[in-house]
């Protein structure tokens, strides 16, 4: 299934000469990136601009997310095309380090160094971030602590905590030195609901005055949190718009019905016990509201088979 | 660990050297800077020294309180200790010889140090948090500096351990010579060396498990090297100890190429630390100065420590061996003039309180004028390996001649008793002084040490081993413990410097028997029967009757040899 308009991709500014920031107010950009991994491409030639607020990109697994992710935070070197990030070329060492020094990046499921408290584990990745003023460091660390609610935990190991706290720990990480650029990657994995909406409030906070890539498979904190949606799937930028153009994408295409309709490009049985339909609803259908999920859905094209509902 | 952008910095740098060493790159200027060194802006250097130093004081702070380190710590306190509590060691140490046994004994603290910097250099790996590692401000190589640098404090530590050591050794009473600060600095700088090798190898080889094998084969290598026939290849290892079992000797006889080996394993830490550096992405051509330049000083130093010993150093030897008189100085005690190389002067201390225990209970008619002691070098002192030649007792007769000491009583370098020796260093002076003592004078008598155990005979064997044997606490305790060592019908009282005594094992269960009862009541019979006591014709049994005791009956010899030791008792 294809989307009946996809939005255009706004043009890339210049990335050359840099200045303090890129064009337009943007402070990351990449241009035309292609990253391989032994043959198989993971990006194809993307362009993409980032400017202050949270951008949400979302995508399937294998989509290239991840990979994004780590070209924008200097971890990974593309194979070809342009990065930028606060007006600096990753390719100049000296550049590359003022980058990472203003730059927050919360990766894919970190690992921990289980015998380091949280305050500890924060110090440690403070240090490598050159922070280098003991008492403000401390402070530093005693901030983003108490930022993401382990005021009281940063003298626990950190395999005393649960899952949930570790994910904490690892965005206080990110946070460390207040970086102008923050990358996540799926930072509300693993998390409860409850926890999941706290880090909502925290991240809306960040994107005030920051720029903030949101990299989830949570489409509900996409559509609460993020001012733009970016869909990226087989290594290319399928959409780049608002939320709202996105879940617009599924305006008129979803649909309730008493029994699964054959006619649709998925559906799933409802608590309620109705089924809900995305797809080209037949005539006289009760239309349902759409969501940001189902204009994803619908973007993509294709619909996961396990969405039978309990 | 480099990270993704040094990679491929490094793989275009050297696509560029290739290109350039083909001439491919037309326009490249000739004389054009290329970049070398860690590139920054001047401002930023300051602030990533002091990062990297952050860094090395919190690794550091960790590096210490880790278990492996703690384990290798406890190891040698408790090595220390048992030393200590178990043997005469410490009780009597020499200083000079003391400071490098500690670096033994640090090799344990050493092997935790690089299990543990090992194991903190792979715990991003270990921890699969290396996604953490990939894009620091600080670079990598700076990790592995900061690394390097934790190291320091652990070598501070072994540094306090053996001065501590050397202190609380010196402040014994007993305590004789001076340590050497190159043999104190080994220890540490030999944990210097396997903090760097750590590092190095955790650099190279990223698995957990590489740690344990290196050490394995380094502890091999160190094994395998103090066993080997060529004394000269001990100095190629760690450590270069001799067997502890060696005779001291004069520090200035010692002639061990401490500060060379000291420098030689400094300059194999540099080497390694650079290589790890180099392996961790750095780039700087000061650093492969350094590495170059502390190899040729690891190789320099390491030829330097094999020179063979200076002729001077063996005469010397020799003379200290042969005639020590010239180099002695004396001091009289009473009646007893104890002469000692002048790094062992303190030692007449312990052997007076022997020395005037055993006359102690000698009738005031029947003691001689004057005694004379002399502190004897054994055999050999080239190497432990070597077998010990006899005593040159006529040399040593000639030189106490020569020095006014005649038929001085030998007594050896070490002092006091150790469970694992072979002899008993205050049973066996104070044994010899109750030999002489209880020597029958005559005039023009030159003779002094036999080349062989003398054989303490009948009732003069008898007394003279109780004179000894009451004559301090731990000389009856050393007569003790000699006696299960001993085989056959004879008991030898052997001295690490000279020929010991010999005697029959029914006198000396005679003697025990002695031993058992008041040494008052005995020290009378003694007194009253003196003449008879010392008289080389009184048979035992007669010994047993005027000291009161049951003197057991000899049994028949079963070796002919041994027979002899006593004919006529």
């Amino acid at each position: 299934m294809t989307p009946s308009t996809t939005p255009p991709t706004p043009p890339t500014p210049p990335l050359t000469p840099f200045g303090d920031t890129v064009a337009g107010g943007d402070t990351a950009a990449v241009r035309n990136v292609t990253v391989r991994y032994r043959g198989t491409v993971a990006l194809n030639s993307v362009s993409l601009t980032l400017s202050e607020g949270v951008t949400g990109l979302l995508g399937p697994n294998g989509a290239g997310k991840t990979t994004l992710l780590r070209t924008l935070a200097t971890a990974l070197v593309p194979d070809s095309g342009d990065v930028a990030v606060l007006g600096r070329n990753p390719g100049s060492p000296g550049r590359r380090q003022e980058i990472r020094r203003n730059l927050g990046y919360l990766p894919q499921s970190p690992g921990f160094h289980r015998h380091f408290t949280a305050f500890e584990f924060v110090d440690y990745l403070a240090i490598l971030k050159e922070i280098t003023d003991r008492r403000r460091r401390h402070d530093e660390v005693r901030r983003v602590l108490a930022a993401v609610g382990l005021r009281d935990e940063r003298g626990k190991r950190l395999k005393a905590l649960s899952g949930g706290m570790r994910q904490r720990v690892a965005l206080a990480a990110a946070l460390v030195g207040d970086p102008r650029v923050l990358i996540l990657d799926e930072p509300t994995v693993g998390l409860d609901p409850e926890q999941r909406l706290r880090f909502r409030e925290l991240i809306a906070d960040l994107g005030v005055g920051r720029t903030v890539l949101l990299s989830t498979h949570q489409t509900e904190d996409v559509a609460a949190l993020c001012r733009r949606v970016v869909v990226l799937d087989r290594g290319e930028v399928r959409y780049d718009a608002t939320p709202e153009r996105l879940s617009g994408v599924a305006e008129g295409r979803v649909w309730f019905s008493t029994e699964r309709d054959p006619r649709a490009a998925a559906g799933w049985r409802t608590g309620r016990g109705t089924y809900r339909n995305i797809g080209s609803p037949p005539e006289g259908a009760r239309l349902a509201e759409p969501s940001l999920e189902d204009g994803y859905l619908l973007l993509l094209g294709s619909v996961p088979e396990q969405r039978e509902a309990a | 660990m480099r990270t993704a952008w040094e990679r491929k910095e490094r793989k275009e740098r050297k696509g560029r050297n290739e290109r350039e060493s083909r001439g491919d790159v037309p326009g490249a200027p000739a004389g054009a800077p290329r970049s070398s060194g860690p590139p920054s802006s001047g401002r930023l250097l300051p602030r990533r020294w002091a990062a990297t130093a952050d860094l090395a004081r919190a690794e550091g702070v960790r590096l210490l309180r880790h278990p492996a380190l703690l384990g290798g710590l406890a190891v040698c306190l408790g090595l220390w200790v048992l030393d200590a509590v178990t043997s005469d060691a410490d009780r009597y140490p020499v200083l000079h010889d003391e400071d490098r046994y500690a670096q033994l004994t640090l090799l344990v603290l050493a092997a935790g140090t690089f299990l543990a910097v090992h194991l903190a250099v792979l715990r991003p790996v270990r921890d699969e948090a290396t996604d953490w590692h990939e894009a620091p401000v600080l670079e990598p190589w700076r990790r592995t500096a900061a690394l390097l640098l934790s190291v320091l404090p652990a070598a501070v530590l072994a540094a306090v351990l053996a001065v501590a050591r050397s202190v609380y050794l010196g402040l014994r009473p007993g305590a004789v010579g001076s340590p050497s600060a190159s043999e104190l600095a080994a220890g540490p700088a030999v944990v210097l060396l396997a903090g760097a090798l750590a590092v190095l190898a955790g650099t190279w080889l990223r698995s957990a498990a590489a740690g344990p094998i290196v050490l394995g084969l380094l502890a091999i290598g160190t094994v395998a090297g103090a066993l080997s026939p060529f004394a000269s290849w001990r100095w190629w290892g760690l450590v270069a100890v001799e067997d502890e079992s060696r005779a001291s000797l004069p520090s200035e006889l010692l002639h061990r190429p401490a500060a060379p080996h000291l420098l030689y394993l400094l300059c194999l830490a540099v080497v390694l630390g650079a290589l790890a550096l180099l392996r961790a992405g750095h780039r700087g051509r000061a650093v492969q100065a350094v590495a170059a330049l502390a190899l040729a000083g690891a190789v320099t130093a390491g030829a330097v420590q094999l020179r063979p010993v200076p002729e001077s150093v063996n005469e010397a030897r020799d003379g200290a061996r042969l005639a020590p008189a010239r180099d002695q100085q004396c001091t009289r005690e009473g009646r007893v003039t104890y002469c000692a190389f002048p790094e062992f002067a303190e030692r007449h201390r312990q052997w007076a309180r022997v020395a005037d225990g055993v006359l102690r209970w000698v009738p005031a008619r029947d003691r001689a004028e004057r005694y004379f002691v002399r502190q004897r070098v054994p055999g050999t002192v080239t190497s432990a390996d070597e077998v010990q030649p006899p005593p040159p007792v006529d040399r040593w007769a000639a030189d106490d001649r020569r020095a006014g000491t005649p038929r001085s009583v030998p007594v050896g370098m070490e002092w006091g008793s150790g469970s694992d020796s072979a002899h008993d260093d205050t049973i066996a002076f104070a044994a010899a002084f109750a030999n002489r003592v209880t020597e029958r004078r005559t005039s023009g008598d030159s003779g002094g040490t036999a080349p062989e155990p003398a054989a303490l005979c009948g009732a003069r064997g008898i007394v003279a081993l109780w004179l000894a044997a009451q004559s301090a606490p731990e000389a009856e305790s050393g007569l003790r413990s000699t006696v299960p060592r001993s085989f056959g019908d004879t008991v030898e009282i052997e001295s690490a410097a000279a020929p010991g005594v010999a005697l029959q094992r029914t006198d000396v269960e005679t003697v025990l028997r002695l031993l058992d009862r008041p040494a008052d009541d005995v020290a009378a019979k003694v007194a009253t029967s003196w003449a008879e006591l010392v008289d080389p014709d009184t048979p035992s049994p007669r010994a047993g009757e005027l000291l009161g005791v049951r003197a057991p009956s000899a049994p028949a010899p079963a070796d002919p040899e041994e027979a002899q030791l006593c004919p006529r008792a």
